[in-house]
Formats: structure tokens, C-alpha cells, sequence
């Protein structure tokens, strides 16, 4: 056991863990932070998906002691105009079913939509394809993301909370 | 409208009530964690079993299926506000409490709309009748002058109204009518449209709760570890293996597990890691993927049980010149790989058992717990207060919440049972959770089946004999009927066991049964250049609404060079299907351009939600062709995890245009109708010698 410092959506926590420890359960017991699933633990399937200095990141391979010094956001740090426009445009369309993956989706969708408010279609598939969905949601997913693509207003993104 | 005769004994027994009170002001026992006693002077009063109305206007619907994410709250919700005349905005939906007034109460089989789509209107319809008659008495007019609109009693000449809460109670007192009047659907203002979906705004956001987010005071964590050949057991246990584990408080030894309970589940995890387990293997171990193959194969060569056969004479005799098909096919095992693994929580006392279980079975869990988590005395008291009260008690407490996708695995409770056990062993409640490793190679499988079919064409290119024989493990039944015509068909299926765990996977044997015979037909089709859409489309005089979505579809292709299109069509729980897939060929690898899926589904309460499940069914069934399943070496299931039991990605899902017919006819089920084609389908657009795997990936 050792003691580590992880800022996590702009909040620094100190805390006592093996250093081995995947971030995910850090996340989800530690932190009581739920939003984030555990679905493969071998970062096949997405639904753990953090962002870790704004790249989606598993949050299964990544230990508590490679977290240290790095800024981490999980799906209840996502709180920018990207992340409510994604978010309002998966209730519009309707995306989710069991939901159960739809953080993960959320996370990469937002990270996408920051790093290229317009997207290609091949951009989208590529950071959309890491996030598995057993109920087959994509479709769904695909026009959301098509038509934020196209929406523009994202360009120019301030975030609600400190990014670092 | 048309007025609906009343079933007096189904309602009486679903309400409680006796004839000569009608609506009792029923009182509605707290168990299950769903619906609670309403105070003594409450002015919330529980109509039946599966509604409240409150003094705030709410109406809470009990729902006795769980919602999995296919919509089914939202659905029964629309046909009881439209019925009752109630505003969606008004209504709340909740997990019915465990009464088998309700049934089985199992989320399964596609039958959530279907099966309770007449009751639900008949019991909003008659809570509608009374409240008008209420509100009839209340004024001293006739109830033919009184109207409803949107929760409200109107009656226009006077221009006065009451709300249905000030209602309630004079309503509640009335003896029932002989019958009530339903919608027509020309007057249906909410049924048929498309309507948001109640479960999915917290879903986008992290927001939504799913069982392993849920802590319980005290809780410790549990992971497992599984014998690894199948059917094997525990045979000892190495303790110091584990001792210098940090964390680990108890390991607890089941039947063929052991689980590791722990104050963190990454302690839990870690200790798993190191434990060593001695297996005591089957005496008969299950046959590797290849010989139960062989030996499926040669159960397909003798003669089995006739599933479905039709033998008449139409003239159209085989005569000289037929010519005989045949075909062997085979399908393996599937895991049902829902995005959430398995887990459970208990909290068991010998007076009383606390249990939290994402599952499509809540009565199962309840009966886990009885049998198996209650002390002897009692669990004697519980069954005596069932056997009088018909009720369940505070005794045993079940929370179903949201689930990760169900898809038939969470009928199937070991994961319950397990977390029972361990919670009575280590006197605290635990959280037992599955990893994806469990999951995979602990299912309750999609049955292997193996497939022989011989047909014959006349000269005409008319099918004169269809001859389907069908061996696996398990039940091979549905979907082997064989709905077209032929003067001589018959279909054997035979069932052998072959020691795996099997269950429902989402379309059973509809999914390989389907694939075999469309196939087979578009095989055969192509082999005699003939347009398998015409040649089907000759042979559905016996199902008209198959043939007109098998029409419609046929009509929604654009020919185009260098495009080849596939073809299948099934019908299944009342509900018909067409799917077409097109497939360039213009480059050097074929390209999906889309998938039509065109369904007669009867009436389609929320549009949306059926789009949504053709979706989701394409993308199941796609899936299963991106390898070959689950398979067994030595004993053991060689899958464990997404990188050898891969999930279609984003990057491979084809364009879905789904057409729903219009309908007046009852709802149909639709949660499992789409997997079955999209795999015929395919394979025949792709042509000899592209595996779907190649495309899929």
C-alpha cells in the first residue's frame, strides 16, 4: 500500500492504495464514482473508458500509480458544451438501450467532438469502434454523431471546469 | 369503439376485489421492493395490482416486466394512457411486486407487448368506464354525456369536470359492467407514434444505476473462481495459497467455484489470481466441438421425433425430371455476452433474506432465496404465508434493478444462487461479481445443432419435397416448421444431451433453424437461376402477411450492377419478417451498402422502440458470424474474453432502413425477430467464398 495523488474531474484526492491497482476500481469503490463499468477488464470492450489528459483511456489497464500527476475525467466530469450537446443528442436520437456501454460511448463521442468539432466518417469510426454495444446501438450512435458533425458550434469550446 | 366483454374471473383475481364490492380499496403488500401499502387515510388508492393513482395526478403503472432497455415500460405505459385517456407526462412506471396474479412475471420470448397488450387496455379501459360513471352519479347525468379528456371527467353540456383522483374512491365502489369499451385504432392518439423512452435519459449521462453500482452497509465483495472443465467440481482447496492475501477475510467453496470474499473486489481479484484449486474433473467429459459435431451429424442421418409435417396432394407430384437438393449445415454453441457481467448481491440472515439480481426472472430469485438463503423455520413459515396469503412477505426482499442487456442469459440464476450461498457462509451481506471470463465460459449457451435438408424441384422449379432434419442438444422446435409450400415437408427434430449448459439465447432456435432453411433455398435458387424473392413469393399462399413483407422489401431494392442482394424471411411470435442485404462487389472486398428489414409486427405500439430492436437484432446477429462460437477442447471451453469471442464494432455495423407495415392486427413480438436473417441473409450477398468474418471484422 502506498499513497497517491490523482486529480480526477478537477478534484485532487489523495489516497491509499496498492500501486497495481487499476484506476477503474479506484474509480468505482474508491470514489464511489459509478458512472464508469467494468465490462472485459483486458480493454477489449470500452465500457471503462476514462479520459486520461483528454484521450479515452481504459480505465481497466491503467494502474493508480501510472494515474499519478495526470488529469483524469470520467463521465460525471463531463459537464462541457461538447459533452451537454453529445448527451441531449443521444436523447434525441434515442441511443441507448440496456445503456450499460453508454458511458464509454459518451466519453469517446465528447472526446472525438473536442479534439475535431468536424469530424470524417472515418474519424468517427475510429474513435467510436473501441466502445463494443451488445444491443446494437451504432446506428443510432452514428446519426448522432453525424449530425453534431455537422452542428459547428463546438469549435470554439470553453470548459466548465478547469482542464489542465 | 368497440366494446370488449369483461373477464370477470381474470379481473377479480388480478384485483382482489369480490363481485359484490367491485374495486375494493385494495391494500397492496410492500414486498419485492415495488409497490407499498398506502396509509390508512391515504388518498392514494391501489386499482388492481397494477396501478396507483395518486392525489398528485400521478399515475404509477406496475409493470410485472423488467425493463432491459427494449422499451417495454414505455410501451405498456402508452397502451394504458391511451386507453385510460391519461397524459404520458402523468405517468410513472414501476417494477410490479412478486403476485402471481401476474403470471410468471419472466422477461422472455418476445412476449411483453404481446402478452399483456389485451389486459392492460381492458384494465385501463374499465378504470376509464367507472371513473365516468363516477363522475355520472356525482352530477346526476347520464354517463353517455360525460367525456374524458387527458385525466379528466368532462361533461359538456354543463361544461363541469372532475379530475380521475377526485373520482377514485365513489369509482373504486362500483359494481364491474358487463363490458367495456376499447379504442378503435383510428382513435389511437398515442399508440403508433414514436414517444421518447422513460428509462433512457439517465443513461446518457453515467446517471443510471446498475447492480454492481449499488452498495449496501457492510457489504464485502466477492470474486470466483470456476472449475474449468465443464461439469467438474471442487475437489479441495489450497487455503495457504492465499494466506498472505491482504484483504481477503474468507474463502468460501461451492459445488464447482469457490469464491473469494474480501473487503474490496480488487482484493477479491487478486487473491483469485493465486488461489489454487484442485478439480475433481466429470467422470464423462463433455465431447470436444468436433465430435459433437460427428455425432449430431450422424443423428441427422436416422430418422427422428416429426416436428411439423404436411403431406397433400396439390398435383404438383414429383415427377421425372426432379431434381434433389441437399445440404448438411452445422451451428456452434453462443455465449449471450451482455455488456454487464454477472453479479449479485444478498444480504442473508436466517430470518431473512435480502437479494439484489439484475435478472429476466425475479420469481426465481425469490425461490433462490427461500430455498436457499432462508433458515428451516423460516422458510416454513414463508411458504405457509404464501400457501395462505398467496403473497410474498417482507421475509424475502428482491430488487431487480436495470440490467446490461439480457438477451435470455439472466433467466438462468447460478450467479444468484452463488452470491446466496456465500452471504450465508460469511454471515454479511456480498456482492458477488463475474468477470468477463466467467461469462464467457460459464453460460448458459445457445444449443450447437447439427442440420441435414433434402428437397426436390420439379421441372416447373416448383418445390415438391422438403425433408429438415435437425439434432442438438436442448429444445430445436421453434422455428422448424416449414411455412411454405410443398405437398410433402417434413421436419425431424431430435434432442440429445451433450452435457454443456444451454439455455434461450435471443431468438433460440428460430436464429438456426432460419439460417439452415433460407440457406438452403437461396442455394437452391441460385443453382437453378431462380429469383429466390419469386420463387419464395410462389410459396406463401399459407402466410399471406409474410408474403406481403416479402413484397414490400422486394420492392424497396434498387438493382444495380455489381451489387448482389441476399434474401431471408421468417415469421416468429406473431410477427413476420423480410430482411435484404445488399452487398457490392465492385472492389476487391464486398461492401455491405445496407440492410432493408421490412416486419409485419400487428399493431406497433412506439415505432421507435421496434426500429430499435431490428437494430439491435441485426447487430446480435451479425456478431455470431465473426467466429465459430463457443468451442471445447479437452473438456474445457477454449473462449474467454472479446480478443477470441469478438462482438461486432462500430466500424463493421451496415446501414439499417427498417419499414414497419401498417397494422390493425394484435402486437407481435419483435425483441428477437430481427437476429434470425441477417445471417442467411448475408451469406448469400456475399457469394461463394467470402466469409462474413472478413467483411465483419
Amino acid at each position: 500500500m502506498a499513497e497517491f495523488d490523482i486529480t480526477i474531474n478537477g478534484t485532487l484526492h489523495r489516497v491509499e492504495a496498492e500501486p497495481d491497482l487499476p484506476l477503474l476500481w479506484l474509480i468505482r469503490e474508491g470514489l464511489a464514482l459509478t458512472g464508469t463499468k467494468y465490462g472485459c477488464g483486458i480493454g477489449q470492450c470500452g465500457a471503462c473508458l476514462i479520459l486520461v489528459d483528454n484521450q479515452p483511456t481504459p480505465a481497466c489497464l491503467l494502474s493508480v500509480q501510472n494515474a499519478r500527476g495526470r488529469s483524469i475525467t470520467t463521465i460525471e466530469g463531463l459537464t462541457s458544451r461538447t459533452a451537454q450537446a453529445v448527451q441531449r443528442a443521444w436523447i434525441a436520437h434515442q441511443v441507448p438501450q440496456c445503456g450499460y456501454c453508454q458511458s464509454g460511448q459518451v466519453v469517446a463521442a465528447t472526446a472525438l467532438l473536442e479534439r475535431t468539432p468536424a469530424p470524417s466518417e472515418e474519424a468517427i469510426t475510429q474513435a467510436m469502434s473501441p466502445v463494443l454495444c451488445r444491443c446494437g446501438t451504432y446506428p443510432r450512435i452514428k446519426k448522432a454523431l453525424n449530425e453534431l458533425a455537422m452542428s459547428g458550434p463546438f469549435k470554439a469550446d470553453d470548459h466548465d471546469q478547469d482542464t489542465d | 369503439m368497440i366494446k370488449t366483454p369483461i373477464n370477470r374471473r381474470q379481473f377479480l383475481k388480478v384485483a382482489g376485489a369480490t363481485a359484490a364490492t367491485g374495486f375494493a380499496l385494495g391494500v397492496v403488500s410492500s414486498t419485492a421492493g415495488c409497490s407499498r401499502k398506502p396509509a390508512a387515510n391515504s388518498t392514494e388508492t391501489n386499482w388492481l395490482a397494477w396501478f396507483e393513482m395518486s392525489a398528485r395526478g400521478k399515475v404509477v403503472l406496475h409493470c410485472p416486466r423488467v425493463e432491459l432497455g427494449q422499451g417495454i415500460h414505455t410501451g405498456l405505459a402508452m397502451v394504458f394512457a391511451e386507453e385510460l385517456d391519461l397524459d404520458m407526462s402523468n405517468i410513472e412506471v414501476a417494477p410490479a411486486r412478486l403476485d402471481s396474479a401476474f403470471g410468471s412475471q419472466l422477461t422472455q420470448d418476445s412476449d411483453g407487448i404481446r402478452s399483456n397488450w389485451a389486459l392492460v387496455r381492458q384494465l385501463a379501459a374499465l378504470a376509464r368506464q367507472q371513473l365516468r360513471t363516477a363522475a355520472a352519479a356525482h352530477w346526476q347525468v347520464d354517463v353517455s354525456q360525460c367525456a374524458t379528456d387527458r385525466g379528466s371527467v368532462v361533461h359538456a353540456p354543463t361544461q363541469r369536470q372532475l379530475n380521475y383522483e377526485a373520482l377514485l374512491a365513489p369509482a373504486a365502489r362500483l359494481p364491474l359492467p358487463d363490458s367495456v369499451p376499447l379504442k378503435t385504432p383510428d382513435q389511437f392518439t398515442l399508440v403508433g407514434k414514436p414517444y421518447p423512452r422513460l428509462d433512457i435519459p439517465p443513461k446518457v449521462n453515467g446517471a443510471q444505476r446498475y447492480n454492481g453500482d449499488i452498495q449496501v452497509p457492510g457489504m464485502l465483495y466477492a470474486a470466483i473462481v470456476h472449475c474449468p472443465w465443464v461439469g467438474g467440481k471442487v475437489a479441495s482447496v489450497n487455503e495457504q495459497s492465499v494466506e498472505a492475501a491482504p484483504g481477503l477475510k474468507q474463502l468460501v467453496a461451492l459445488e464447482n467455484a469457490v469464491a473469494l470474499v474480501a473487503d474490496t473486489y480488487w482484493a477479491a481479484e487478486k487473491a483469485r489470481r493465486a488461489l489454487e484449486v484442485t478439480w475433481a474433473r466429470p467422470d464423462t467429459p463433455v465431447l470436444d466441438s468436433e465430435q459433437q459435431y460427428q455425432y449430431l451429424d450422424e443423428q441427422c442421418s436416422a430418422p427422428g421425433p416429426v416436428a411439423f409435417e404436411r403431406q397433400q396432394s396439390s398435383g404438383l407430384s414429383a415427377n421425372a425430371g426432379e431434381r434433389p437438393f441437399s445440404a448438411r449445415f452445422r451451428f456452434p454453441y453462443q455465449a449471450h455476452a451482455p455488456m454487464e457481467t454477472m453479479n449479485c448481491i444478498a444480504d442473508v440472515r436466517a430470518h431473512r433474506c435480502e437479494v439484489w439480481a439484475p435478472t429476466q426472472a425475479p420469481w426465481y430469485v425469490y425461490r433462490l432465496a427461500l430455498n436457499h438463503g432462508l433458515s428451516s423455520l423460516f422458510r416454513f413459515m414463508e411458504r405457509v404465508h404464501l400457501k395462505l396469503t398467496r403473497e410474498t412477505s417482507d421475509r424475502i426482499k428482491v430488487h431487480v434493478p436495470m440490467a446490461g442487456g439480457g438477451f435470455g442469459r439472466r433467466l438462468y440464476l447460478d450467479y444468484v444462487q452463488q452470491a446466496i450461498e456465500v452471504s450465508k457462509a460469511v454471515k454479511a451481506p456480498v456482492k458477488l461479481m463475474w468477470s468477463r471470463e466467467d461469462e464467457i465460459r460459464n453460460g448458459f449457451y445457445q444449443p450447437a445443432s447439427a442440420h441435414r435438408i433434402e428437397a426436390a424441384l420439379n421441372t416447373e422449379g416448383r418445390l415438391t419435397r422438403w425433408y429438415h432434419r435437425i439434432a442438438g442438444p436442448g429444445d430445436h422446435t421453434h422455428g422448424a416448421d416449414f411455412f411454405y409450400d410443398c405437398d410433402d415437408a417434413q421436419v425431424e427434430v431430435s434432442s440429445h444431451t451433450m452435457g454443456m449448459r444451454i439455455g434461450a439465447w435471443r431468438s433460440v432456435s428460430d436464429a438456426t433453424n432460419t439460417q439452415a432453411r433460407e440457406l438452403f433455398i437461396n442455394r437452391m435458387c441460385e443453382q437453378n437461376s431462380l429469383d429466390p424473392f419469386a420463387f419464395r413469393l410462389s410459396m406463401l399462399s399459407g402466410s399471406p402477411r409474410l408474403g406481403a413483407v416479402l413484397e414490400k422489401a422486394r420492392a424497396l431494392v434498387e438493382p444495380a450492377e455489381g451489387v448482389r442482394v441476399g434474401v431471408a424471411v421468417h415469421q416468429m411470435r406473431a410477427s413476420y419478417i423480410a430482411q435484404v442485404v445488399e452487398v457490392s462487389h465492385h472492389s476487391s472486398v464486398p461492401e455491405i451498402l445496407r440492410v432493408i428489414c421490412v416486419i409485419d409486427c400487428g399493431i406497433a405500439v412506439n415505432p421507435d422502440s421496434i426500429r430499435a430492436q431490428m437494430e439491435g437484432g441485426i447487430v446480435f446477429g451479425l456478431s455470431a458470424l465473426l467466429h465459430d462460437g463457443i468451442t471445447i477442447k479437452d473438456g474445457r471451453i477454449e473462449q474467454s474474453n472479446f480478443h477470441d469471442y469478438p462482438l461486432l464494432r462500430y466500424r463493421a455495423m451496415p446501414t439499417v432502413q427498417t419499414h414497419i407495415m401498417p397494422s390493425a392486427e394484435a402486437p407481435g413480438g419483435v425483441g428477437e425477430l430481427a437476429v434470425p436473417c441477417i445471417a442467411p441473409a448475408l451469406i448469400h450477398a456475399l457469394g461463394e467464398g467470402v466469409l462474413p468474418r472478413d467483411i465483419l471484422a
